[in-house]
Order: C-alpha cells, then sequence, then structure tokens
C-alpha cells in the first residue's frame, strides 16, 4: 500500500472513532459534581464521592491560594509539611503549582551523619502557620514566596523560600531554587539569622542540611522533580509538583523508594551480560523517555543515577533502571577510577526481574545471556537500542 | 471556566482525546476513563491558556500521561495477568478490522510509535510539536516516525494485506 493511501485510509478510519455519547454524559456529570462539591479547605483533604466510573480516582483537591508543602525523608519518614503563602507574581504566565511535596528517602540509616537527629526529626511534623506570617510575628525574612518560570511548553525555573516551625515556631528556614534552563541545580540555604536560634540538636540538624547546599536536580518524564543531594551519600529527594501547570499533570506521591530493591538488584550480578557504549549516548538513550520508559535520571559528578517508576537507585558508577515492564538494567561506568564524561564508557548490563525473556513485550529491546559485547553504531543511539538489539536477540 | 465554555472545548476535543487514549490502551474502556479524567482536570485547571495550539497540546500531553499511568498502573498489570487477552476478545476490542485496516495494523506497533503516527498524520502536528508534546528531541520523533512508517509499511504489505486478501478470497468463494 502506498504512503498516500495509508495515510488516507488511516484518517477516514479515525474520522469514524468518536468517543461514545455515554462517555460524554459521564464527563458532564463528573463536572456538575465537581461544581456542586464543597470547597476544599485542607490541601490533604481527599473528595470521597464515588466517580460515575469505576476505575476513575480522585486526586488530591488542592487549595488554590495556599500552596502545601510537605517533607518527608524515607520510607520509615521524616515528615516536615508545611504550608507558606502563595507567590505573588503578577507577571508570572502561568500560576505556580498548587501543591508542592518534598519526598526524602535515605538509602541507608548507616549512611547517615547524624543519625539520632535525623530519627529525631523524623518524628517530627512541622507546620508552617500563614496567619502567623500575615500578623508578622516572624522576622522579615520570613516573607514566603513560590514563583514559576515558564519558557513555553515546559516549567523552567523555581525558586522560593521554604520556613520550617515546630508548635508554630519557626526554626529552619531556607531558599530554594531550581534553574531547569541553565545549571538544573537545587540550591538549599539556610537563613543564618533564623538559625541562630536555635538550640545545639536543631542546630545539627540544620548542619546536617547545609552539608548538602548543592543539589543535583533532575526532571522526570511524570513531572515531578527529583533531587540527589549528595553523591558521597547518595540520598534521593523527591518533588511531587501537582497540578504542574505546564504539563498538565497531577502525580500522586511515590511508595516506593531506593531502599526498596538496593540490596537484592546488587546481591547477585551473576546474570549479567555487558556491553558498551559511551557515557554521552548512554544519556542520549536515557533521555529519550517515551523510548526507555525510564521516568528519570541524574547524570552525577562520579556517574549516572536513574529512577523509573516509582524506584530509584543511585551511587557512585553506577545505573539502575527499571522498565515499567519489570525488566531492570544495570549500566556501571566502566572506568570506576574516573569521572565520567563525553565519550566515557559505560558498562552496559541487562537482566531481567520477574519476568522470563518470553514474558517481556515485544518492543523491549530485551538482551539475551551470552557476554555478547554488541557492535552499537555511536551515531545512531536509537538504533542502538531499538535495531541492534532487538536483531541481536531475534537472531 | 465556565460550564459553557468547558462543553465547547469538550464538543471541540472529545474525539480527539477519546481517540489518542483509544491508540494507546487499545480498550475502548479505558480510553473512556481517561477521557474522563482528561477532561475533570481540564476543568480543574485554574489557568486560562495561552493560545488555542497550547490548549490542545495540554490536552494530548495530559491524554497521552494518563494513558501512561494507567498502562503501567498495577490495576492494568494484574488484568493483564489475570484475563487471557483472548478471552476478552469482542467485549472491548478495537472496531472490526475488516473496516479499520490501517487502525488494526498499527495495534500492533509499539506504543511509542503508534502515538507518533497518530499525532503526525492525523492530528497534523509538525516533529517539533510533537518534540514538545512529548517532550523528547525532535530528532528522535523523526526517528521514530521513520521507522514507525516502516514497521506500519511492513506490516500492511506482509501481514495484513495477505490475511484481508486470504479473507476477501475465502469470503468470494
Amino acid at each position: 500500500m502506498k504512503k498516500s493511501r495509508w495515510i488516507q485510509q488511516y484518517r477516514n478510519e479515525q474520522k469514524q472513532i468518536h468517543m461514545p455519547m455515554e462517555c460524554r454524559m459521564r464527563i458532564l456529570q463528573a463536572i456538575s459534581e465537581e461544581e456542586t462539591a464543597e470547597p476544599i479547605s485542607d490541601s490533604t483533604k481527599q473528595y470521597t464521592s464515588d466517580r460515575p466510573l469505576k476505575h476513575a480516582k480522585r486526586k488530591a483537591h488542592i487549595l488554590p491560594v495556599l500552596i502545601a508543602a510537605a517533607v518527608a525523608i524515607s520510607a520509615t519518614a521524616i515528615s516536615l509539611r508545611f504550608t507558606c503563602a502563595p507567590a505573588t507574581q503578577p507577571d508570572d504566565q502561568d500560576q505556580p503549582p498548587q501543591h508542592l511535596e518534598i519526598y526524602v528517602p535515605a538509602t541507608k540509616e548507616s549512611d547517615m551523619a547524624y543519625d539520632q537527629d535525623i530519627q529525631e526529626l523524623r518524628n517530627k511534623q512541622m507546620k508552617i502557620d500563614t496567619d502567623a506570617i500575615e500578623n508578622d510575628k516572624l522576622p522579615t525574612k520570613s516573607q514566603v514566596y513560590y514563583k514559576c518560570t515558564h519558557t513555553g511548553f515546559f516549567l523552567s525555573k523555581i525558586s522560593g523560600s521554604i520556613y520550617f516551625s515546630t508548635q508554630g515556631k519557626v526554626n529552619h528556614a531556607g531558599k530554594f531554587s531550581m534553574d531547569f534552563e541553565n545549571d538544573q541545580y537545587f540550591q538549599y540555604t539556610w537563613d543564618k539569622n533564623i538559625d541562630a536560634g536555635l538550640t545545639r540538636r536543631q542546630n545539627e540538624q540544620a548542619s546536617y542540611f547545609n552539608k548538602n547546599e548543592l543539589h543535583r536536580v533532575y526532571r522526570n518524564a511524570d513531572g515531578s522533580i527529583g533531587v540527589i543531594h549528595d553523591t558521597d551519600r547518595p540520598t534521593f529527594s523527591r518533588f511531587i509538583l501537582s497540578d504542574y501547570p505546564s504539563r498538565g499533570e497531577t502525580y500522586p506521591p511515590l511508595e516506593t523508594d531506593a531502599t526498596d530493591f538496593t540490596d537484592d538488584v546488587w546481591a547477585d550480578n551473576s546474570s549479567l551480560d555487558a556491553c558498551y557504549m559511551p557515557t554521552a549516548y548512554a544519556e542520549t538513550l536515557l533521555s529519550d523517555f517515551s523510548q526507555w520508559e525510564v521516568t528519570s535520571y541524574v547524570q552525577t559528578n562520579s556517574g549516572l543515577a536513574v529512577e523509573v517508576d516509582g524506584k530509584c537507585a543511585s551511587g557512585p558508577f553506577s545505573l539502575l533502571i527499571n522498565w515499567n515492564t519489570g525488566v531492570w538494567i544495570l549500566l556501571k561506568v566502566f572506568d570506576e577510577t574516573s569521572e565520567t564524561s563525553e565519550g566515557d564508557m559505560v558498562e552496559i548490563s541487562f537482566w531481567t526481574r520477574n519476568l522470563s525473556f518470553d514474558d517481556a513485550a515485544e518492543d523491549v529491546p530485551l538482551y539475551k545471556p551470552g557476554n555478547t559485547v554488541l557492535d552499537l553504531d555511536p551515531f545512531d543511539p536509537l538504533d542502538c537500542v531499538n535495531h541492534q538489539y532487538s536483531e541481536e536477540i531475534r537472531n | 471556566m465556565t460550564n459553557l465554555t468547558f462543553r465547547q472545548l469538550l464538543d471541540t476535543y472529545q474525539d480527539m482525546v477519546y481517540r489518542i487514549a483509544l491508540n494507546y490502551t487499545k480498550n475502548p474502556t479505558d480510553a473512556q476513563d481517561i477521557s474522563q479524567e482528561v477532561f475533570l482536570r481540564l476543568f480543574q485547571r485554574n489557568a486560562d491558556f495561552d493560545s488555542e495550539s497550547y490548549q490542545k497540546a495540554w490536552l494530548i500531553r495530559v491524554t497521552i500521561n494518563l494513558c501512561k499511568n494507567h498502562l503501567r498502573s498495577k490495576w492494568h498489570q494484574i488484568m493483564r495477568e489475570t484475563f487471557d487477552p483472548s478471552r476478552l476478545a469482542g467485549q472491548n476490542q478495537l472496531p472490526d478490522p475488516e473496516q479499520y485496516l490501517v487502525t488494526d495494523a498499527m495495534k500492533h506497533l509499539p506504543d511509542s510509535d503508534r502515538n507518533i503516527l497518530h499525532l503526525y498524520y492525523y492530528e497534523e502536528f509538525t516533529t517539533a510539536e510533537i518534540s514538545q508534546i512529548l517532550d523528547i528531541r525532535e530528532t528522535a520523533v523523526r526517528k521514530r516516525l521513520s521507522r514507525a512508517r516502516k514497521r506500519l509499511e511492513k506490516l500492511l504489505k506482509e501481514e495484513f494485506f495477505y490475511e484481508k486478501i486470504t479473507l476477501d478470497t475465502a469470503v468470494s468463494k
């Protein structure tokens, strides 16, 4: 069939597909319910009424005026929850994210420098009292702002101040900024004026965070933002920007964290096979999210770290990927003694988890065991994945 | 957003959203669920769109993301593992393959290929626009488009035409 013919045929076919009237009615019913729903006064409040469709879920409704932010560290969880006043940036092209959750799962207890303090911190819930801000009970610098800048379709910058308080009293404050267009750095600095009034223990806690003033930030394909604090002691943070205005997505916090899988993944590498490709091309592949179904990745000073499907892993010289099909890939920097840079080689190893080769989706470029080093075309990274790998497998 | 505005948007985009969802999920029930969620989010969105094209791109982006979420959801995985797809034949299938030759052939393509073909040839987005919508590089879009075309042409040439011709011959006899 000629190209022009199948294109025309396809268009004709698609024109015959219409949304069923029943579906339209359900949408209008859902909107009608939405209009009559009671105002939400708490950012964490969930809708309770049933949706017309059985599979549909209501996401958390976001209070449009406030930015609710929650910091949760690890599965065993430090949970810092704060609510702060909104950005008042009349020049903003889009509204700022209305909900910010900061998810900080730690890798291992033993990795924590201030283990006891952190453990205590985990048990605290901190909340900002916006009334206190408005009543000027806080220092001048406590004016909270939160600004998002957009370039075209995507979020390019976020900056703001964060305040933490216990029992109504602010004891931590800091500023943060993310610039996705340029450095993609996340910077968090503590306000010394406020920190000066802290107790010794609180200061130690602040010091812990101060050590991580510079972070790597990566943007997930699902719209959320992830942070790796420190490559020496890899600790992940996950920022969930709900109602992410530039992308129109709302995502709940992930249920899993870096601690979920590292042990068993790293425990046995006997089934690994390896091939090699320059780091730069690996990056290209990884950035091609929808191809690989990788939800995020980051290039650290000493290696790569990625997160896929809600699970993440990091560490010097390693990269771990989880396909949504259940397939795992491990990338290891070939030369572990030096920092990676463009042109460096990384070892790419594949093995399966939960799935046999036969069970895997046809389009997943699985690599069969066999210690074969594939001859990758360095100028065609997509082909490296989609053709050469799969051809190797199928042959 | 007023009810009237919303209804106008629904009229304009309901088929587009549904088609994309159907292309992705290959299941009308799932496509309806996703369509509903997309329009609910549109309704909940407080900010106005800068332009009509941005609005359309937003809807497509949300639809695709929701489809991806759905496909990787535990619910979907369990359903896929629990139920033999062949048992569901006839219940939630796309329209008759005899009438939907190319659409049916596209079901056999990877999600990413199918999606790009649809956006390019039906929604008539440029590769640059698709690149923005899917958040991938334009070169990757072109690459995939080319690959998807080849795959589809191969399918149409070999498998589907062969089956269709065989079936037509059998019917005529």
